[in-house]
Parts: C-alpha cells; sequence; structure tokens
C-alpha cells in the first residue's frame, strides 16, 4: 500500500469549547483514491473538513488531533505555512460555487491569482493556464468565460470553474464537499465524470464528501461513514454496500428509495429509521445511534465501542455487528 | 367563457375514475422586465403548453431538472400564479377564469406541501395554530373542537399534541414537514400539490415522511401532484410520471412505462445520469449529456430538446414533436420515439 | 442595556415633575434673574426669574411626548402603507414610493421647517409636521421587509389555504417585519426631539409660556456668555434623551434580531 496523502489521527472539533462536533475521527486517503464522508447534516462531515485547512468558524475549534500531510501535522503548522498549502497542495471545493467566486472579479482573474499567488508566476502565464484549465474542465468559449463574471455563468458552469481553480496549482489533495448537491443530475454527471477523469490523470487524493449514497457507490473507492460526529464504519466500498455492518450504515441504505425497483403491484413502504438525529447539545451518552437503534442493550448506553475489525479493511464501532447479520439471514 | 366540455362533469377519457384534475394547454409566461421604465423585455416560458389528467386516488409525479417549469405547474394548478393560457379543472370546475373570491371555497379541495419546511412555517405562529388556520378561515371549527381537530391532525401525522404549543424552530425539519403536511390535510383536499416534500430532508427523516404519505394517501384516499427532482422518490410514489423539459412535458405514462422502457432520449439521458447506490452497475452504460439546459427565456426552435439531444436532426430543429399517445397513455415527445 | 434605563428615567422623570419640581415652572422671580446655580435654584433661573430645573422637568413631558407621539403617528401612517405597498406592488407601489422618494429628497428640516410655517407656530402642528417628515422612512423600511418575506412559502401556504389578503397582511407579514419598525421608532424618537429642538428653536414650536427644551435652548441663546448655564441644561437634556434613543435603538435591534438569536441558539 502506497503513504497516505493525507491522513488525519484522532481529530476532535468542539463548539464553543463544550460541544464535541467531531470527536476521534481517524481516517486517511492515499494518491488516487477517493474516500467518501458520508452522513447526515451536522454529523461533523463538512466540519471535519473544514478542519484540514484549519478554515473553521470562528465558534469552532480543533482541539486534539492530528492531520499529517507530507509528514507534517497541519494542527500544528503556523498560518503562513498553512496558506501556502491551502489551494496549492490540499484544494477545496464548496457545495455552492456562487458563495465561493468573487463576484466582481473576472473569472480568469480569479484563476490566474491562485497561481500568481502560489507559484510566483507572471500574469501573463497564469492567464494562459487558466485559459488552459478552462479547456480542460470542459468550458465552451473559453476566452469569453475568461472575461466574463461568476453571475453570467450557470451553476454547472461556475463548478467547472471552482474545479479548474482547484486543479491550477496540481493539488495532491482535493476535498470536495457537497460539489454537486446544488446541480441537476445530468450536470452532476457532467462534474462527477470530470473530476475522476482529472484523478486518474493526476494522482488526486479525493475526499468527497455527500449524502448521496448513488455518488458513494460511483465514486468512492472506500466509505467512513459518520453519525453525530463520530466514525461508525469504514470499508471499501464494495463489502460497504454489499456487508455494511453497523446498524446505522444499513438503515441508511435500506431506507433509500431504489430506482428501478418499481414494481406494479402497488408501493412498497420503506424500511425507515426511527427518531432523529440528536442535537449537539444533548447528545446520548455511550453509542450515539442506541435511541434509533433495534439491537441496543445496556452496555449500548453506557460506552462507545471500540473499533473492530468485521471484514478485509472493515471496521465498524458496533456492540453487536454480528446481531445485525445474524438478523438478516 | 369556455363551453363545458364533455368531460368536465368529472369523468376521465379512460372512463374507471373520476379525475379530480384535469390540465390542458396550461401555459405560463413571466415577463422579463428590464430598462428605465420597467418595459417588458421578453417573456420566460416557464410553461408552455401542459396538459395531464389525475384520476381520484392517484399520484402523478412530475420529474425533471431545475428551471424546466414543474413547480410553475403546481403553483398554476393550485391558481398561486395566474396562467397565461389554457384550463385547469378541480373536480370538473375550470378554475382559471374564477375571481380570488370565487375561489376560495374551491382551495378546501387542494393544499401545497412545500419544500422547504423552514420557510413554509410562520416563524412567529405556533405550528398548533399554523395547522388551525385553514379551519378557523374556512369556518370549519372553533373552540373546543377546533383544538380536538388540531390534535387529531397531530397524532394523524405523527406528532404529540402537547406539542401544539411549540413555534417552528424548536422542531427538527422531519418534524416541521409533518407540521406542513398536517396544515394541508387540515381542510380534508382531495388534491395535494407536493413540491419537492422531501428533498431538503436527511435521508434517513425522507424515509418517515414518504412513508407518512404513503399511509395518509391510503387512508384518506388523496390525490397527489408530486414534483421532484428525484426520479428514485417519485418512482416509489407516483403511478403515473411526467418527465418536462423547457416547461413542456417530454414523456408520460404510467411508471412502469417510463422507468423501465423511456421512449424520450432526455427520459433515457436523465435516468442514466442518476447514481445508483450499488458500486457493481458503476460501470454501466452511461448516457452523458453535454451542455446546460437552455433558458427558457430563449428556448430552442422545433424540438427543444434538440440542442443536447444524440439523435438530433434537421427536422428537430424545425419542428416542435407532438406528445403522441400510445398503448396505456404513455406519450412521447419525439419525432424518433418509435425508432428507439 | 443603557438605552432602556436612560428612557426609562427620563420618563419617570417626566411623569413626575410635579413632584420633583421645586418651584412652578411659570413662577416668575424679578429678585433672582439669570441667577447661577444656587443651592435655591440648582441649575439656576432664566431671564425672567424661573428655575431653570423645574422647567427643564416641565419641559421633559412636553419634549418627549412630542417626540413619542411624532414618531407614533408617523408609524401609524407609514406602516400600512409600506405594507400595502409592498405586498400589492405593481403601480399601487411604484405610486407610493415614487411620492415618498420625493419627500425624501427633500432636507427633513427644511421640510418640516415648510410644513410647520404652513400649519402654523404651535407644538402639535410642529408634531404633525414631524410626523410628515418621517413616515417615508417607515413606509420604506417596512416596504423592504415586505418584499423580502412576501416570496416566502409560509405566505403562499396561507394563500392556498384561501387566507385572505387582510389576515395574510396582518397576520403572516406584518409580525415578521415589525422588528426593525420597532428598532427605527425608538431611534426615531430621537430624530423627533432633535427636530422638535430645531423648530422650537426657531419659533415655529412650543410657543411662550409652554416650553420645550428646544424653546429653551432658544431663549437662553441670547444670554449665551451672560448666563451659559442656562444654555447648558436644556441641551445637555436634549443630548441625553437622543442618546439615550440611539442606545434603545441599538439595543433592541441586537434584542430582536432573529438572526442572532439563531446563532445564539446554534452555538
Amino acid at each position: 500500500m502506497t503513504a497516505a496523502a493525507l491522513k488525519i489521527r484522532g481529530l476532535c472539533v468542539q463548539i464553543d469549547g463544550r460541544f464535541d462536533v467531531v470527536k476521534n475521527l481517524s481516517f486517511s486517503v492515499c494518491p488516487g483514491e477517493t474516500v467518501c464522508l458520508v452522513g447526515e447534516s451536522g454529523c461533523g462531515k463538512s466540519i471535519s473538513a473544514l478542519s484540514i485547512l484549519r478554515l473553521l468558524p470562528p465558534v469552532a475549534r480543533s482541539v486534539a488531533g492530528e492531520i499529517y500531510f507530507n509528514g507534517q501535522n497541519l494542527l500544528g503548522l503556523p498560518e503562513s505555512e498553512l496558506r501556502r498549502i491551502r489551494g496549492n497542495d490540499i484544494a477545496m471545493i464548496f457545495q455552492e460555487p456562487m458563495s465561493s467566486l468573487n463576484p466582481l472579479r473576472t473569472i480568469g482573474f480569479q484563476i490566474a491569482e491562485v497561481m500568481m499567488l502560489h507559484m510566483g508566476w507572471s500574469r501573463a502565464a497564469a492567464w494562459a493556464r487558466a485559459a488552459e484549465l478552462l479547456e480542460i474542465v470542459r468550458i465552451p468559449d473559453v476566452p469569453q468565460v475568461l472575461d466574463g463574471y461568476p453571475h453570467q455563468l450557470s451553476g454547472g458552469m461556475r463548478q467547472r470553474v471552482m474545479l479548474a481553480m482547484a486543479l491550477a496549482c496540481k493539488p495532491a489533495v482535493i476535498l470536495a464537499d457537497e460539489p454537486t448537491t446544488a446541480l441537476d443530475v445530468t450536470i452532476q454527471a457532467q462534474i462527477t465524470g470530470l473530476l475522476a477523469e482529472m484523478q486518474q490523470k493526476f494522482g488526486t487524493a479525493i475526499v468527497l464528501i455527500t449524502h448521496d449514497m448513488g455518488l458513494v457507490a460511483e465514486n468512492a473507492d472506500r466509505v467512513v461513514v459518520m453519525y453525530a460526529g463520530r466514525k461508525v464504519e469504514e470499508a471499501p466500498v464494495q463489502e460497504f454496500f454489499q456487508h455494511p455492518a453497523h446498524p446505522y450504515s444499513r438503515g441508511l441504505l435500506n431506507s433509500l428509495p431504489q430506482l428501478g425497483a418499481a414494481n406494479s403491484c402497488g408501493q412498497e413502504r420503506l424500511k425507515e429509521i426511527p427518531g432523529m438525529v440528536p442535537a449537539l447539545g444533548d447528545l446520548p451518552s455511550g453509542c450515539p445511534f442506541f435511541p434509533r437503534c433495534e439491537h441496543s442493550d445496556g452496555i449500548c448506553r453506557e460506552q462507545f465501542p471500540s473499533y473492530e475489525s468485521v471484514g478485509i479493511d472493515h471496521i465498524a464501532a458496533c456492540w453487536h455487528p454480528r446481531a445485525m447479520e445474524e438478523n438478516q439471514q | 367563457m369556455t363551453v363545458v366540455r364533455e368531460y368536465s362533469r368529472g369523468v376521465g377519457e379512460r372512463g374507471e375514475k373520476p379525475l379530480v384534475l384535469r390540465v390542458h394547454g396550461l401555459k405560463k409566461h413571466f415577463p422579463i422586465r428590464g430598462g428605465v421604465f420597467s418595459r417588458i423585455t421578453g417573456y420566460v416560458h416557464a410553461v408552455d403548453g401542459v396538459s395531464f389528467d389525475l384520476p381520484v386516488g392517484e399520484t402523478l409525479g412530475f420529474v425533471g431538472e431545475s428551471g424546466c417549469g414543474k413547480s410553475t405547474v403546481g403553483k398554476t394548478v393550485l391558481r398561486l400564479l395566474l396562467p397565461t393560457a389554457g384550463s385547469v379543472e378541480i373536480g370538473g370546475r375550470d378554475v382559471t377564469t374564477l375571481s380570488e373570491h370565487a375561489l376560495r371555497p374551491l382551495r378546501r379541495k387542494m393544499q401545497m406541501v412545500f419544500q422547504d419546511p423552514y420557510s413554509s412555517l410562520n416563524p412567529r405562529m405556533t405550528v398548533g395554530s399554523i395547522v388551525a388556520e385553514p379551519l378557523v378561515t374556512h369556518g370549519i371549527a372553533g373552540g373546543r373542537e377546533l383544538t380536538d381537530r388540531v390534535a387529531t391532525l397531530f397524532a394523524k401525522v405523527g406528532l404529540r399534541p402537547e406539542q401544539m404549543t411549540g413555534y417552528p424552530h424548536q422542531f427538527s425539519g422531519g418534524q416541521r414537514q409533518r407540521v406542513a403536511i398536517a396544515r394541508a390535510l387540515a381542510v380534508e383536499p382531495d388534491l395535494i400539490v407536493c413540491d419537492e416534500p422531501v428533498s431538503a430532508l436527511d435521508i434517513s427523516i425522507q424515509a418517515q415522511i414518504i412513508n407518512l404519505m404513503m399511509d395518509l394517501q391510503d387512508d384518506l384516499g388523496l390525490s397527489y401532484l408530486f414534483i421532484s427532482h428525484d426520479l428514485a422518490v417519485v418512482e416509489l410514489i407516483a403511478d403515473r410520471i411526467a418527465v418536462m423539459y423547457l416547461g413542456s412535458i417530454a414523456e408520460i405514462g404510467a411508471k412502469e412505462d417510463v422507468m423501465r422502457n423511456p421512449r424520450h432520449p432526455y427520459t433515457k439521458a436523465l435516468l442514466s445520469a442518476v447514481p445508483l447506490p450499488d458500486p457493481k452497475r458503476k460501470n454501466r452504460a452511461q448516457i452523458v449529456l453535454n451542455g446546460d439546459v437552455p433558458s427558457p427565456s430563449n428556448p430552442p426552435s422545433g424540438c427543444r430538446f434538440h440542442s443536447r439531444c444524440h439523435l438530433a436532426q434537421e427536422r428537430c430543429r424545425v419542428e416542435a414533436p407532438e406528445l403522441k399517445s400510445g398503448a396505456g397513455g404513455h406519450a412521447v415527445a419525439c419525432h424518433f420515439r418509435d425508432i428507439n | 442595556m443603557a438605552g432602556a434605563l436612560i428612557v426609562g428615567l427620563l420618563l419617570l422623570v417626566a411623569l413626575l415633575a410635579p413632584v420633583l419640581s421645586p418651584y412652578p415652572p411659570d413662577a416668575i422671580n424679578y429678585r433672582h434673574l439669570l441667577s447661577p446655580p444656587s443651592t435655591e435654584h440648582l441649575l439656576g433661573t432664566d431671564d425672567l426669574g424661573r428655575d431653570i430645573l423645574s422647567r427643564l422637568l416641565y419641559g421633559a413631558q412636553l419634549s418627549l411626548s412630542a417626540g413619542i407621539s411624532a414618531v407614533i403617528l408617523s408609524v401609524l401612517v407609514g406602516v400600512p402603507v409600506g405594507l400595502v405597498a409592498g405586498y400589492a406592488g405593481g403601480m399601487t407601489d411604484e405610486l407610493v414610493m415614487r411620492v415618498f422618494d420625493s419627500i425624501i429628497a427633500l432636507p427633513p428640516l427644511v421640510l418640516a421647517l415648510t410644513i410647520s410655517a404652513v400649519l402654523g407656530p404651535g407644538l402639535v402642528n410642529a408634531t404633525i409636521a414631524i410626523a410628515i417628515v418621517a413616515v417615508p422612512t417607515y413606509a420604506r423600511l417596512i416596504r423592504g421587509q415586505v418584499l423580502s418575506i412576501k416570496n416566502n412559502d409560509y405566505i403562499l401556504a396561507a394563500r392556498s389555504v384561501g387566507v385572505s389578503s387582510r389576515a395574510v397582511l396582518f397576520r403572516h407579514i406584518l409580525p415578521n417585519v415589525i422588528s426593525p419598525i420597532i428598532v427605527q421608532a425608538a431611534l426615531g424618537v430621537g430624530f423627533a426631539i432633535i427636530l422638535e429642538s430645531s423648530l422650537s428653536f426657531i419659533g415655529l414650536g412650543a410657543q411662550p409660556p409652554t416650553s420645550t427644551w428646544g424653546s429653551m435652548v432658544q431663549t437662553s441663546f441670547q444670554y449665551l456668555e451672560l448666563a451659559p448655564w442656562f444654555v447648558i441644561a436644556p441641551s445637555v437634556a436634549i443630548f441625553v434623551a437622543v442618546l439615550g434613543a440611539n442606545l434603545l435603538g441599538e439595543g433592541l435591534r441586537n434584542f430582536l434580531d432573529p438572526n442572532q438569536k439563531k446563532a445564539a441558539q446554534k452555538t
């Protein structure tokens, strides 16, 4: 196995110094690999990504853990050095491309700026490269877009621009936070296709944050499932969809309506996970999922389970991973 | 005044079931204003000639990408927007020409559930009074009976009656959507227009709300006009599906026909673009459409899909295909519907 | 909240003026013309030998009630007009807003001056003039708020239920747009007090023998060198009242701002 491009160990993030939004999160991503962080809103997946580049909102703070990139711990780096890594070695793509582009600057300027800043390129060279990048992300009419402003572009086009900006410095790692959630499916297919292509070409490591199981299945090599700030399961993608070990993962997969499953003999109910995601302020003790879990018992209330191996490269934090499988049979 | 048509007594062409909703040639154009005196400089053709009918107790799903006009169809059906042309018959009565006053009693028959449960509930009202408002407005109940009715509605949608005194911000997204559903049910409507009712919700909550809506349909004999961009959800809940592209219906039919045997190239592309939660089918053949959806203020000539269609030929650029009905009411608007 | 404290104290003082005043406000004493502050007259006396403290306390009644009633008047007119204009849109909106734009285009003091000159001098007329000047501010503010929320789904939901336009306006829109108006009204009291003082200073406000703080400044102005305490006392009163109103407005803004509240809840 190759050395990880990015390695996160025991990351804890707190809000207001009281609430744990991310607790003891560890995962790594290798060059050319895509790891999907999956979970529902508030599970801490976006916060984890933001904490990698130390872009957390002021109320949140990483309080423990290490984030290794190129042998250095990003959490220990001074701000000035981290700035050199942001956008250069590790790039981030956000859900809403409109709010991450400056509305008053031309597209060309914004892409070129990254390269002028990080690689010290001349204006002319940076603009030429910007044009090239827009070609790579298959934007039609490149000269016009270069001189255009963000509001003149459609959502899909803007996300392409974001992708071009992310690729500008050939980053080793791309953190993509719900990059296609705001887009239509046909446009989503274009963007994910592009991302995969870029990954193959440059061997980029990708951390893809999403709640869409379809995207996970089609893009991930490995899956990390988060619930209430904790990693509850990690597995290779095939294994995950075939043998999800954590009751939450299983619940998520079962609650999805399946395309193409239509049967003419009337409607079928979905299997739902009862209850709702606990609020940050009152996380239950023990396993955070126990109030919604059909297999929970005394021990689940008391203690968060340790990560146990349940298959090849497959770990889950559950006291009763086997109970699940017996139930299935 | 439109002449009373033969089907306007509420019986559909297919005869068996009475229709709750019949829409014919519906158009909605929004003016684009510009210049100093807000002159009208053009029109957004949000909905451009849409016809369909919805029998009692059935669900018609509307799918399509953003800007295809599916939400506008829903709002125009409920007369929250005035149609530019066409007719909307609710229970056999054309509502497009009625005054707002004459429309009020008919509003009891049709309700709406919105996408964003955060903006669809008035933040300054208790959820109890939000659900009670339709009952009060239509003079259905008051006093003690009102409280009882609201409590019953709360129970029906899986909320506890004690929660009536809370304000929307004290509820989670899923619970808010339940409140919105209770409000829609309050007047015992025949038709509920659901505009992306689950797309703002988390996956595990989405399943709860879909199940609730299906149960309510079974119990109360409701008809849904279910608007969504999520094909899997629509496939689950709908009986018939209409696929919209740039303001008109590209394909409409029973869900089995549309999902299993799509005939319009756009439906095919849309279906193949949906990522499937099954890594084994990762490498299936996918049709990736080029380019973006054109602007509805300046739609392409001829077939509106021709600019992105891999089958497009000269004829498509010139002549708009008719929505031609085939077996089982499966209708496709494509010149090459029989070839592919 | 300092603002609430100051304003509350001022109101209390104004209400209790008859109790707190050491002398009747119009008791003329020719033996003590323009005498400096002393134990007898804490803030000195004016050109007719009247006790300045007493006049200040009674003046508070008039100045504050003029300021407050001007604001109430303009809110009562501006809010419904802005509400209807914003909700109805179209020609109604265009018309109303163009009229208000032209009012706002004039400097407030000049406009207030013109109006009270036309209506004739007097405190009531001055108050009306101030109210007219302030109406567009409230109307525009509330119209903007209405425009920003009128397309919210809960408005559509209410309409789809068949709720009448009036009920939509007053039950669904008004409660959601009123907080900036409350803030603006608090700030507006300060503005109205200043405007009233200015009008009184010019002689268009309260007429002798009644006096507001503004008219006190006016008479005292002639004795600026001779009896500086005479001008300082009402000026400080005006300053404190306006400061209090502004602080109250700021405080209310922070208190009522839903975004800040939400942020506080989230964390």
